[in-house]
């Protein structure tokens, strides 16, 4: 397992790839959550232990964990039908702030990312057309108006 | 005082919404065809819920985890999937029937068809789920659930025979039918250890931010909410068996298990059952719902919460929306509410696998749980409820071949 | 990483489907006379539904239109019934009486269902004895030909 250098930040000093950070869910600064930690790319240094390079994430990189044929067909149907504009969202292990047992906390607004495309898509397109409730930031939001 | 509060309405809450269209269902087809002979699979079904809902509680309160969410991350997505997409297609199957089982009440009191009511019933679930928080959603439903101990009350009237109700809670073998002794036993277990309550309960806990202060809490209301709540089960499988077998009826149909409270209210019994009949399915339809949309929203890492304002997790919004629709559909296109109950209910069963071992090797997690992991009579249940349930699988498909026919 | 496959389930459900398949096989061959019987006992218990409902609607435990829906559920499944034992080979001492008797449960349930919405409590007492004579004669022959009854 490699060793993380303790950095002043948020992270153990001893991490299990697998199980500490694949398949983690991500959120952004505001604790957003974005998404989930769907692949992991190393960097392979000569002579020094390897080191997280960055965390990927999308419905492709899901899909080729399953099998390569799938990642295929999940991205043709990405580019015909998706409104996500990037297959995968790729978060560079420096952008990470934070990452304990339940998240890993991204320095990034999950509305700015591609994590978040459908999200945006949805919400202007379906969503605001529905009468909003009066529940969470709509209560708030309903009243400002 | 706020801990005593929560402990009061979570056990209020836990037996008004324990009883559902499987539970109504399967106690009334076994009380009408072996009258008091089945109850020991709905006490068994109870005592293993108990168990597998204080660990879905447990969980929430010390990870702050959901069941879904900590099995992708702990046990990864490879694993999860298969187990994700049967339960997905199973709670679809349960929100069907519990949206027929709101149709066919709404039908006994108008006269109107069933199939009519599918849309008008579907955009009620809708709504509600739309509008409310996710505590007036648990409390109002479950509250109103309470109505549902009309069974235990009507059961009671009837003074029903002791010894054979005590006869009936050791397991016997049939002396007819044997196939469908089996069916109705594997549909009442199915029914009882529903898989969408964990994942509701789980995710409920996350929305009402528990933590390990919670797990006296917890311990409380499954134990107490649920093991009293069973007892609605046991009342309708007791008023099925002094009402409806006597006469010779066995529940093939709805329109045969409306009479079941006829003579214990003169007049008013009736409607009490379309009433506990509709709210019952009423609050399970938003649990099931929710619980997909919790499902899904977990497994992918979308935002999620029904407190929150949609437009902040649209996704899960449109997961709900979407699945209320789908199943609303079935029930318009003629699938016999009873029919597709009793299948979904043996189908139930039959992915326990699916739902228990994740808890296995969840619960016994060191570094997740600490010293909250489970203790041997934990595991022993659980691995009682593994065990159990890879045999209910092989049993129940051709049980779900013949018996159900 | 777990996998459930580790857990050694694959020889499970391999031998789960072999189980399934072979038990439905054998289950699906009853003999057409003890099929004959399983029918019966359905149309026993429906007939005894539409008596009871009868009866609660004469003691206005239940509304018209629930005599009327029932009625309705009730026919449709009387006639799969009378269907059924109209193609089966159960001997014939055993299918023309039963096949009798459903016929003569449809009619009384439809007269049940009129009498009901003219408000005409004499006529739907009347109809409930019928159906109570046919239960009985149902019981009777279920009896002979070694069904059983609950």
């Amino acid at each position: 397992m490699p060793r993380q250098k303790e950095n002043g930040k948020g992270i153990p000093d001893e991490l299990e790839l697998a199980r500490d950070i694949l398949d983690q869910q991500v959120v952004d600064r505001e604790e957003t959550k974005m998404g989930r930690v769907d692949g992991l790319v190393l960097e392979l240094r000569e002579g020094r232990p390897p080191r997280i390079d960055h965390i990927e994430m999308g419905a492709v990189v899901l899909a080729r964990r399953l099998s390569p044929r799938l990642e295929r067909w999940v991205d043709g149907w990405r580019r015909r039908f998706g409104v996500r504009k990037v297959a995968r969202y790729k978060a560079p292990w420096s952008d990470v702030q934070e990452l304990t047992s339940y998240h890993l906390k991204l320095d990034v607004g999950a509305l700015d990312t591609p994590t978040f495309d459908w999200e945006r898509w949805l919400r202007d397109h379906v969503i605001q057309h529905i009468p909003r409730p009066l529940k969470g930031n709509g209560e708030e939001g309903e009243k400002k108006e | 005082m706020k801990k005593a509060a929560t402990l009061a309405l979570g056990i209020l809450t836990s037996v008004g919404g324990f009883f559902d269209v499987g539970n109504l269902a399967t106690a009334a087809q076994a009380g009408g065809v072996f009258r008091l002979q089945l109850l020991w699979p709905l006490l068994l079904g109870t005592l293993l819920v108990i168990f597998l809902v204080e660990m879905s509680g447990r969980f929430a309160a010390v990870t702050r985890q959901a069941l879904p969410d900590a099995i992708r991350t702990h046990l990864g997505f490879a694993t999860w999937l298969v187990p994700f997409l049967v339960l997905s297609l199973v709670h679809f199957l349960v929100l069907g029937a519990e949206i027929g089982g709101i149709c066919f009440a709404l039908h006994l009191v108008t006269g109107l068809p069933t199939p009519v009511w599918a849309l008008p019933v579907a955009a009620l679930v809708w709504l509600f789920l739309w509008r409310a928080s996710f505590s007036a959603i648990e409390n109002s439903t479950s509250l109103l659930g309470l109505l549902t101990l009309a069974f235990v009350v009507a059961a009671w009237q009837h003074r029903p025979p002791t010894g054979q109700i005590l006869a009936g809670m050791l397991p016997t073998l049939p002396h007819h039918d044997p196939a469908r002794y089996w069916f109705i036993a594997v549909s009442l277990l199915g029914a009882v250890i529903s898989p969408y309550m964990f994942y509701f309960y789980s995710s409920g806990a996350v929305e009402d931010k528990w933590d390990d202060s919670y797990i006296g809490v917890n311990r409380g209301v499954s134990v107490i909410g649920m093991g009293f709540g069973s007892l609605i089960s046991v009342g309708a499988i007791v008023v099925a068996a002094v009402v409806l077998a006597p006469r010779g009826i066995q529940v093939d149909d709805y329109h045969q298990a409306a009479l079941m409270l006829t003579t214990a209210f003169p007049f008013w019994g009736f409607v009490l059952f379309a009433a506990s009949m509709a709210i019952a399915c009423l609050g399970a339809a938003t649990e099931v719902a929710l619980s997909m949309a919790y499902a899904t929203a977990q497994t992918y890492g979308w935002n999620w919460g029904e407190d929150l304002d949609p437009r902040e997790d649209a996704r899960f919004c449109l997961m709900y929306t979407g699945a209320i629709l789908g199943s609303a559909l079935l029930i318009l296109f003629g699938v016999d509410p009873l029919k597709l109950t009793l299948l979904t209910m043996a189908v139930n069963a039959a992915v326990l696998p699916f739902v228990a071992i994740p808890f296995l090797l969840l619960m016994n997690d060191r570094k997740l749980l600490k010293e909250h992991r489970n203790g041997w009579i934990s595991n022993t249940v659980t691995l009682v409820v593994v065990v159990l349930s890879i045999v209910l699988a092989i049993v129940s498909i051709p049980l779900l071949i013949q018996g159900g026919s | 990483m777990w996998n459930l496959y580790s857990l050694g389930l694959r020889p499970l459900v391999r031998t789960a489907l072999v189980v399934a398949a072979a038990s439905s096989l054998a289950c699906s061959s009853k003999p057409p006379k003890e099929k004959l019987l399983d029918t019966a006992q359905t149309a026993s218990s429906w007939i005894a539904t539409l008596r009871m409902t009868g009866e609660q609607w004469g003691a206005n435990s239940v509304p018209t239109s629930f005599v009327e829906t029932t009625v309705k559920a009730a026919r449709s499944e009387l006639e799969k019934e009378a269907d059924d034992a109209g193609k089966s080979k159960a001997p014939p001492e055993l299918r023309d009486p039963f096949r009798q008797i459903v016929t003569e449960a449809k009619d009384v349930a439809k007269r049940l269902s009129q009498t009901a919405g003219e408000n005409d409590r004499p006529g739907v007492a009347r109809e409930v004895g019928l159906l109570a004579a046919l239960q009985e004669r149902l019981k009777a022959l279920q009896k002979q030909n070694g069904g059983e009854s609950q």
